[in-house]
């Protein structure tokens, strides 16, 4: 898996590879909500398959249990090498939700 | 008749604030991300800070990190790039829907409050009225007849003038830690992992549940009037156990109306936002156009105050960019329901969060507090009264409408029974309580005022030296004289709205105080500095 321009979310994958996204901080400051390619998601791993896209989308949202101050830090891998993606959330006062949205080009 | 000391008071303000630059400064240096653990809970703010604030906030921050963080690898790499170059990225990739979506998704569900963007500024809440940060009410300038059952979660600090029951009014400024968490966040052990260790970890937990705090009476010493932090003006040691105290919506006990409020309102919204993400993106979508547009103008706009570091003249133009978010061109059969659900779904997850912590925030809360009381030393000619200790359950519950009831019942021993001096080591009984209710000013400067009535009974069994007679007998300001008092104070607390500080005024009558047997009317004043909400401000 490489990351495209630097940026954590966008990334790209080769056909078959599994992508594994954890929480790797903050576990206990959110809820975690997944949609992955339009659908309910429960988290651990996937693999990217042309045949069901051609780019998956990845929605992580974070919902925050704490007024200010919540933090979590999401971590995404491939299974074939390559970059890791590490994305910080970080709440401010009045915030109450976060999300990212991932996006994986099948090579 | 009020017994404020203004000359007193300024210098240990003046101090408190210098302490609290100190602190803060020292703080800001050595952890990234510390926050409040046991303030997060009971929020009972009647005007909440709007969420497209905070998304804005939020924007904010993440820009100016990006950014920082592309000048620092331009830096190691030196591959020529300007700063409008690094700026241009940095809002490149931050704004970009990825990153962006709650933001977008915030102002489509409300463009009426997008429009408005440019009158929103950054603020932090302050509105908690549970946790006790000054003095307890037996200290000289204590400005709280009733203690709170819950403390700030790393450090606060305080400054008080006026007095309750005793004799003498005078100021105290009160310092008060919860050890684990301020060596967790010297140690910049992560906000999260810091909870964690305290849930998981036995001995860290009941550790934690302590907090300490020392006071010093500026009136004592050499230099009456000016805090020196001088042993010779300590005036008490207080440790506070938290016997109950479940007021983290974090709290294992909560976890089952998480994982309901995740899989309903939750997911809901989840799938809102991806529709959202679509919406704004794909190359079907009649609303990409006009998007793409904003967002071109938005980067050039912003990347000059960006890359010449116009801090102030920065968020005044991303907050102008806001309100200037293209409408949605009514009668879109693709958006309409759209964007009507997500408005739904968002105000559902916002009010289903609400209700956790309401539920949470009415917790009840039993502390138990010792107080060891330094007794003032005696001058030449006076007779020196032994130090006592003040044992002391509290207990709180919250209320509807976001107020709390606190009650106290407390007992007070002499430390030692020197001859001739005490006649009784039970020095005296307390019974308190205090309704504490948030007023929704309409003052914008203003955070929530926090409004207070309570009432305090204390039974004196004895005179506190053998053979006292009133007025004859040459003793401290400790003493106390056979009897009943009964206090009442109103008080109201003026938040200095996002810094953390607040400052309370009261009022106090007594039927007498513990030496005089006259009845007696107070005023009095006190700051109070809450660092949880002060260090979670530096994080933006």
């Amino acid at each position: 898996m490489q990351m495209k321009n630097g940026d954590e979310l966008d990334l790209a994958g080769g056909q078959g590879e599994t992508i594994n996204v954890a929480i790797t901080q903050g576990a206990g400051n959110v809820t975690i909500n997944y949609v992955l390619n339009g659908k309910t998601w429960g988290g651990g791993s996937f693999q990217l398959d042309r045949g069901v896209a051609p780019v998956f989308k990845l929605l992580v949202q974070t919902i925050y249990k704490t007024q200010t101050g919540g933090n979590c830090e999401i971590t995404v891998t491939g299974d074939q090498g390559g970059d890791v993606s590490v994305h910080d959330e970080f709440q401010s006062p009045g915030e109450t939700f976060d999300a990212a949205m991932y996006t994986f080009v099948i090579q | 008749m009020p017994q404020c000391t203004p000359s007193s008071f300024s210098k240990s303000l003046m101090f408190a604030l210098t302490f609290s630059g100190i602190l803060l400064g020292s703080i800001a240096a050595q952890t990234p991300a510390p926050a409040s653990p046991q303030g997060a809970a009971t929020q009972t703010d009647a005007k909440p800070i709007p969420e497209l604030q905070g998304q804005i906030s939020n924007l904010l921050g993440e820009i100016t990190a990006k950014f920082s963080d592309l000048k620092k690898k331009e830096d190691q790499e030196k591959t020529g790039k300007s700063l409008e170059d690094l700026a241009r990225t940095a809002l490149g990739e931050v704004l970009n829907p990825r990153h962006a979506i709650p933001q977008y998704a915030v102002i489509l569900a409300d463009p009426a409050a997008a429009a408005a963007a440019r009158t929103l500024k950054i603020e932090a809440d302050e509105s908690r009225v549970d946790k006790q940060i000054g003095s307890t009410s037996s200290g000289s300038g204590s400005t709280s007849l009733t203690s709170h059952g819950s403390v700030p979660a790393i450090l606060g600090f305080a400054v008080e003038n006026g007095g309750l029951q005793r004799s003498v009014s005078g100021t105290t400024i009160t310092f008060r830690a919860r050890p684990v968490q301020v060596i967790q966040a010297l140690q910049r052990t992560p906000f999260d992992n810091a909870y964690s260790l305290i849930e998981k970890n036995g001995s860290i937990g009941l550790l934690n549940r302590f907090s300490f705090a020392v006071s010093f009476d500026t009136s004592r010493g050499n230099s009456s009037g000016t805090f020196t932090g001088s042993t010779n003006q300590v005036s008490a040691f207080t440790t506070t156990v938290d016997i109950y105290n479940h007021r983290d919506p974090r709290d294992k006990r909560n976890a089952g109306q998480w994982t309901s409020f995740q899989n309903g309102v939750g997911n809901q919204l989840a799938h809102s936002l991806y529709d959202a993400y679509g919406f704004l993106t794909d190359a079907t979508s009649p609303f990409k156009k006009p998007f793409d547009a904003w967002l071109a103008e938005t980067i050039s706009a912003l990347v000059p105050p960006l890359a010449e570091g116009r801090d102030n003249d920065f968020s005044a133009a991303l907050a102008s960019r806001v309100s200037l978010f293209p409408p949605v061109p009514p009668g879109l059969q693709y958006a309409d329901p759209l964007l009507k659900q997500l408005a739904l779904n968002l105000e559902a997850m916002q009010s289903a969060r609400q209700n956790i912590f309401t539920y949470v925030a009415k917790s009840p809360i039993l502390t138990f507090e010792y107080t060891d009381n330094v007794a003032a030393k005696a001058s030449s000619g006076q007779m020196q009264l032994p130090d006592n200790s003040n044992f002391k359950l509290i207990f709180e519950k919250g209320l509807n409408g976001g107020g709390s009831f606190t009650s106290n019942f407390s007992a007070t021993i002499f430390n030692s029974k020197p001859t001739g001096v005490v006649a009784n080591q039970l020095r005296d009984l307390q019974a308190s309580f205090q309704v504490d209710i948030p007023v929704n000013t309409s003052f914008p400067k203003l955070g929530n005022v926090v409004a207070s009535l309570s009432g305090k009974y204390e039974h004196i069994p004895s005179d506190s030296f053998v053979g006292m007679v009133q007025g004859v007998t040459p003793i401290t300001s400790d003493a106390t004289l056979k009897g009943n008092l009964g206090i009442g104070q109103a008080k109201i607390t003026f938040p200095v709205k996002g810094s953390g500080v607040k400052i309370p005024l009261s009022i106090t009558w007594a039927n007498r105080t513990e030496l005089i047997k006259e009845k007696d009317v107070r005023g009095n004043i006190g700051i109070t500095f809450d660092m949880d909400t002060i260090i979670s401000k530096l994080k933006q």
